[in-house]
């Protein structure tokens, strides 16, 4: 933990309210792109970043400093979204192993069906089958492809071994890409 | 692949002499372009069955336009006075914690006077017997039902309830069948 952050969490753990209001506005715009994210389209994500800073607020006192302020504020950020996406009602997410690895004949030559969507269509389509994605590997491949972390900061982030990361983002690319061509039109995917 | 976790600690164990398939192919070459650090022989076994499986090479050029399209997905922001409303929260929430000792105090007295009205009371249970006259007084439907599993007694109660009424199967004055004898 750096000095800042020291600094940030003493003042924190005494109350400061000036300490709270310096948490959250150093941090909210990174912390409700998380939870949206994670939480998907269906949430109120200005809801699960609030809730993500009062869980810091009251947890403050349990915050060991074994990771960066940030670090431990974001995981906060993740869980919760994580908890909203198990409680809330909405499509169910597709099992694994209910589709085949490939839906429709991959065409020949080196570009997939999906190199060659337009890429607004893509965008729209990927953001759909991204919320038929079972958890955990949604959340593991949304940490990776649009957070931008490296494996080992999944890992630290989802308290999962580094082998479990690689399985997932992997498990988790290949059935999202199912998704996409089993949607696809036939005559896109020939 | 099972939704199950893998059985090695990393992916990046995978050695030279594993079985190459397509899966296995791009799973190698997905990870290789992650930056994970990998066995050159299973690099390299993989880069070959590419060259000749163009399902490999085309499942990797999908997972890249993919990746490419997950990571320009736009950032959000929080709506003005996103702040001030959590503070604000956190104020209300923190008052609220004031009642609570309170509330919790009462329940806990509230709780013990009726745990103490009870132990009294089975203690030194209250004379609640009936009134010996009233104990001996019969009820007039008592008749009705000498034995509770015999049937009613109809005339048996009709002779308590009317005691100055003869009873239907004995002399029946005045009472006479219309027809007479016929």
């Amino acid at each position: 933990m750096n000095a800042d952050d020291t600094r940030l969490v003493d003042q924190l753990r005494a109350g400061d309210e000036d300490a709270y209001r310096e948490l959250v506005e150093t941090y909210q715009d990174r912390i409700i792109t998380v939870v949206a994210r994670v939480a998907g389209g269906y949430a109120d994500a200005e809801d699960l970043a609030q809730e993500t800073f009062l869980k810091a607020f009251n947890a403050i006192g349990r915050f060991a400093g074994q990771s960066a302020l940030y670090t431990w504020l974001y995981r906060i950020g993740v869980n919760t979204a994580r908890d909203y996406v198990a409680h809330r009602r909405r499509r169910p997410a597709i099992s694994l192993e209910s589709l085949p690895a490939g839906a429709v004949d991959p065409p020949s030559g080196d570009c997939g069906p999906l190199e060659g969507l337009e890429r607004d269509e893509l965008r729209v389509r990927v953001r759909e089958a991204m919320e038929r994605l079972p958890e955990p590997f949604r959340t593991t491949l949304i940490l990776r492809e649009m957070e931008g972390h490296t494996y080992e900061e999944v890992a630290g982030i989802l308290e999962i071994s580094i082998g479990t990361v690689e399985s997932r983002i992997f498990r988790a690319r290949t059935k999202l890409r199912a998704l996409l061509l089993a949607d696809l039109p036939k005559e896109q995917s020939d | 692949m099972t939704d199950s976790d893998p059985p090695f600690e990393s992916m990046t164990a995978i050695g030279p002499d594993e079985p190459m398939s397509d899966e296995l192919c791009t799973l190698i070459l997905s990870l290789q372009r992650d930056g994970r650090r990998l066995d050159p022989r299973a690099v390299e076994r993989a880069e070959a069955w590419a060259s000749s499986h163009p399902a490999c090479r085309e499942a990797l050029g999908d997972f890249a336009a993919l990746g490419d399209l997950l990571s320009s997905e736009p950032a959000r922001q929080t709506s003005p006075g996103f702040t001030d409303r959590v503070l604000n929260r956190r104020r209300l929430l923190a008052r609220g914690g004031d009642v609570l000792p309170l509330l919790r105090r009462l329940a806990i007295a509230a709780a013990l006077l009726l745990g103490l009205t009870v132990a009294m009371d089975m203690t030194f249970p209250t004379g609640a017997a009936a009134d010996d006259e009233l104990a001996r007084q019969e009820h007039q439907i008592d008749t009705l039902h000498p034995d509770p599993f015999a049937a009613p007694d109809l005339d048996g109660a009709l002779q308590v309830l009317l005691p100055d009424v003869a009873p239907l199967g004995g002399d029946s004055e005045g009472l006479e069948e219309p027809g007479g004898d016929q």
